[in-house]
């Protein structure tokens, strides 16, 4: 089936998406509150942790081994899948092995165990409720650690007649009181375990799984013989090491201080039987320590698989894992596929990833899954020429900018929406910004473009720079009235969509030209506003990983968001605030804003200048620059499927405006809710009395 | 003045005679799904026990890890004068099953987790058992085996280099179907914690 078609046949099934999405907010809101109630120190500790690991991974896969191995107990390094497949194989048959229970393992995944046993006549039952779920529907799991989210109980229950001759009511309660009875058999007949593994503690060679079903603990300890599968990238050096992992773990994972159950396995094994039994711990390399050499794969294996960037990612909350994945799935799905299979399967995933950085921000261990992600794309070969086109977007705003009257009508004309959707691959139906013709350049003039000593300089990128100037006009006079002397130099865009679509070289040369222009002002001591939070960004984050210079470091660093820096350095008054008139207003947190400005200042301005102010945590509003305006299942519908989704939360509100930074999540925005949609900046320029034109010619 | 909260199942705790550290401790339990209790003296334990079986409705009662002498009196209150069926789980193992119903197991936790509220049961194949097959499993620690947080377990970890351990947290449950949490999965279906202002051992 093509990835075209399983799009298609994945939004048919309303009901699994609706569940997807609604049960992927429930989890992203667990994660994300459960992450602001720990104690930073936590995190950095983690990070230093799991940092010590990639930076020492094969020296700890031989203390591991050793302390094993000085123990008494059995371990085995397996370079390949097929490697540790044969091992676990030979070990069950010279055992005599007729059954095999296995608790949760994505690792056991890996190299395709179950089938292998299976071949050999032996029985292999899945034990974690969800991953039994889909072995008895022949599925694999579409989430990491939910393994059945895409089913409904009414599917389960079916299934449970089907397969197992059950009876159940469709109640949650039913089917698990029936699995319980139904697994017990298995618990004590089977001569074999197989665990995955959370932690290896290379200081002394145990073996840490954490569950909250309790059947970790049974599979570790009721038949004669156990074994473990650990991706070497699970070892950590000490015991400290392994609680910094396992006290943020279940938080980002399920928003709980812990898991059930934490069972740590020694090197011999937490048999029933008093007496020793046989216990291997098999470590799994598979691509892994090539990996931690590679500068741009080896973050990833930092990941403690919480599976917070799943449930925050707006495409997977669409789809699901069984579209957007592989073995792994959603956006750490895609460098662990380049990681264990090759940089080509892990592309033919990795365009799913719109480079919202959502993921990046719910990562407990700071991995920059989306710009790793644009590496792989950039990687890979075969780019669509349509994305070439794409990332022209600037080009096209430029000449929209010169000729308004004739693009305002190619837009708007159903005709040419057509060609347009046939040559650019912009689907018809999404609506695009009007321009007001002339650029922000040109209305400035030189006064402006040619100064050299400035406290400020405004950044534009494309949509006010060439799509509409006021706003960047407005967001200059609001600097000017708050008393700064602001330059306005011609940069080029951003150059996001080179960075989305993979296209490496060129957003290299759109880094550094940008990079050159604007140093020359951080070192006279200017800094840098951006209006949109996609273009802060570019500057803040992803300038200095693409380019790697001091250069590149030094902009970033004097680099704001305009709402950010008007909060917490400008001197707002707050007498100005009476002037507006008080109404209900939705603010949409962009995505990009999330990165750079956590502490959500644009709300904090918005309340200053007399609004009242709802916003609601959804996550991304699905368009992401103009992955959204793609044509058909390539980016538009499933962009609708979010931005439905979001506005009927927006609309609950009650509240008849929105305000926001970005322009494109303005785009969306007005196009699924109708409502009036304005960037924040235009609410602080009429409290401070700075007329405007008439927007509403525009979207933003 | 003293305090005395219900603990709901006949017990009573003097509240200032508890640590702060042991109170945090037992508030942490309870969020994390565990019944609690605390008990000054081997009367007042005894009572909580028989209080929670009645309560979860058990017939048969599995000891595990316990002291010969903690066994003993426990077998003396519950069997002897309650009627329970009282197993050592070392008897129990060829019939696993009828455990799975209508029983409670009784261990001893080595350490508890104050930050996370959890039980800590160290290289003891028999507490593992008796906290891991019954419907309903009691553990049972000294208040001084508090310890606040992970990495104090870490010390302790290092300084026993144990085969084998388990930190528990609250009942087995489950969250796999549509997200609805269900309690009871593979392990017990309810779980208690008691600490014990005396020596258990």
């Amino acid at each position: 089936m093509t990835s075209r078609s399983r799009i298609i046949e994945t939004l048919g099934r309303k009901w699994e998406v609706d569940t997807r999405w609604r049960s992927m907010l429930v989890m992203s809101q667990k994660s994300s509150s459960g992450m602001e109630r720990l104690h930073p120190s936590y995190l950095k500790n983690l990070f230093e942790s799991r940092q010590k690991t990639v930076e020492n991974l094969e020296r700890l896969v031989s203390l591991t081994i050793e302390s094993i191995t000085k123990a008494g107990g059995n371990v085995y390094l397996a370079k390949t899948a097929e490697d540790a497949r044969r091992y676990i194989v030979e070990l069950a048959e010279s055992r005599g092995v007729k059954s095999v229970i296995k608790s949760k393992s994505m690792t056991s995944e890996e190299i395709d165990l179950n089938n292998s046993l299976i071949k050999r006549g032996i029985e292999v039952v899945e034990t974690d409720l969800g991953e039994r779920i889909v072995q008895l529907a022949g599925q694999r799991p579409s989430h990491i650690i939910a393994p059945a989210v895409h089913m409904s109980r009414e599917e389960i229950a079916k299934l449970v007649k089907e397969k197992r001759k059950g009876e159940v009511t469709t109640q949650p309660e039913d089917i698990t009181r029936f699995f319980r009875r139904d697994l017990w058999n298995s618990f004590q007949t089977a001569d074999m375990g197989v665990t995955g593994a959370n932690v290896v503690v290379a200081e002394t060679g145990h073996v840490v799984i954490v569950t909250n079903e309790g059947n970790g603990r049974l599979v570790a300890t009721m038949p004669r013989i156990i074994v473990s599968i650990a991706g070497v990238e699970k070892i950590v050096e000490s015991w400290d090491d392994a609680f910094n992992v396992l006290r943020v773990l279940p938080v980002t994972a399920v928003g709980r201080d812990a898991t059930s159950y934490i069972s740590v396995i020694g090197p011999h094994g937490m048999s029933r039987h008093a007496t020793v039994s046989e216990f291997h711990l098999v470590l799994l390399d598979n691509g892994r320590l090539k990996a931690s050499s590679e500068p741009w794969l080896r973050d990833a294996l930092r990941c403690i698989r919480c599976a917070a960037c799943l449930d925050t990612c707006p495409t997977y909350r669409i789809l699901g894992g069984h579209v957007f994945g592989d073995i792994y799935t959603g956006p750490m799905g895609v460098p662990w596929t380049a990681i264990t299979k090759g940089i080509q399967s892990a592309s033919e995933i990795a365009k799913y990833c719109v480079s919202c950085s959502l993921c990046l921000h719910a990562c407990p261990v700071q991995i920059d899954i989306p710009l790793t992600i644009s590496w792989i794309k950039h990687s890979a070969s075969g780019k669509s020429l349509r994305e070439k086109m794409l990332t022209m977007y600037e080009a096209y705003a430029r000449m929209g900018s010169r000729l308004p009257r004739l693009f305002n009508w190619l837009q708007g004309s159903r005709y040419s929406r057509r060609i347009m959707e046939s040559l650019l691959g912009i689907d018809k139906r999404r609506l695009m910004h009007r321009f007001r013709g002339g650029s922000l350049y040109s209305v400035l003039g030189e006064k402006y473009l040619g100064r050299r000593e400035a406290d400020l300089v405004y950044f534009p990128d494309t949509y006010a720079a060439y799509i509409d100037w006021e706003l960047g006009l407005l967001t200059v006079r609001v600097l000017e009235t708050l008393g700064y002397n602001v330059a306005v130099p011609k940069a080029l865009s951003s150059g996001m969509p080179s960075i989305q679509y993979g296209l490496h070289s060129k957003a290299r040369r759109t880094a550094a030209r940008n990079v050159e222009l604007l140093r020359e002002y951080v070192r006279e001591g200017s800094r840098i506003v951006c209006s949109e939070p996609t273009a802060a960004y570019c500057l803040r984050e992803a300038y200095p990983k693409i380019l790697g210079t001091p250069a590149a470091e030094g902009v970033a660093e004097a680099t704001w968001e305009l709402t950010s820096f008007i909060a917490r350095e400008a001197k707002l008054s707050p007498t100005l605030a009476s002037q507006q008139t008080q109404i209900n207003v939705f603010y949409h947190y962009p995505c990009h804003s999330r990165i750079l400005s956590p502490q959500k200042p644009s709300i904090e301005l918005l309340r200053r200048v007399n609004l009242n102010v709802f916003t609601v945590d959804y996550g991304c509003c699905g368009i992401a620059g103009t992955w959204g305006m793609r044509k058909g299942v390539e980016g538009f519908l499933i962009s609708a499927e979010i931005g439905r989704r979001v506005a009927e939360i927006v609309l609950e509100t009650g509240c008849m405006e929105i305000a926001t930074e970005s322009s494109v999540c303005a785009q969306q925005l007005r196009q699924f809710t109708g409502l009036k949609t304005r960037h924040t900046v235009r609410y602080i320029a009429e409290s401070l009395g700075i007329q405007q034109r008439d927007y509403n010619v525009l979207n933003f | 003045m003293i305090k005395k909260s219900n603990n709901g199942h006949g017990g009573s705790i003097m509240d200032e005679m508890i640590k702060p550290g042991v109170k945090k401790f037992l508030e942490k339990c309870r969020d994390n799904g565990f019944q609690t209790s605390y008990a000054n003296n081997i009367d007042s334990l005894l009572s909580v026990l028989s209080g929670w079986a009645v309560n979860w409705g058990v017939k048969k009662i599995v000891l595990g890890g316990l002291s010969m002498g903690l066994a003993e009196k426990i077998r003396g209150e519950l069997a002897a004068k309650k009627g329970y069926e009282i197993l050592e789980i070392g008897e129990a193992l060829e019939g696993l099953e009828g455990l799975r119903t209508g029983s409670m197991g009784i261990f001893r936790a080595r350490a508890g987790v104050e930050e996370t509220g959890g039980l800590v049961v160290l290289d003891d194949w028999a507490s593992n058992l008796a906290s891991l097959i019954p419907a309903y499993a009691v553990g049972l620690i000294e208040e001084d085996e508090v310890l606040r947080d992970y990495w104090m377990l870490a010390g302790l970890i290092r300084q026993n280099r144990p085969g084998g351990l388990v930190i528990i947290s609250g009942p087995s449950s489950t969250s796999d179907i549509e997200l609805t949490h269900v309690v009871g999965v593979h392990g017990p279906v309810g779980a208690g914690c008691i600490v014990v202002g005396f020596e258990l051992d």
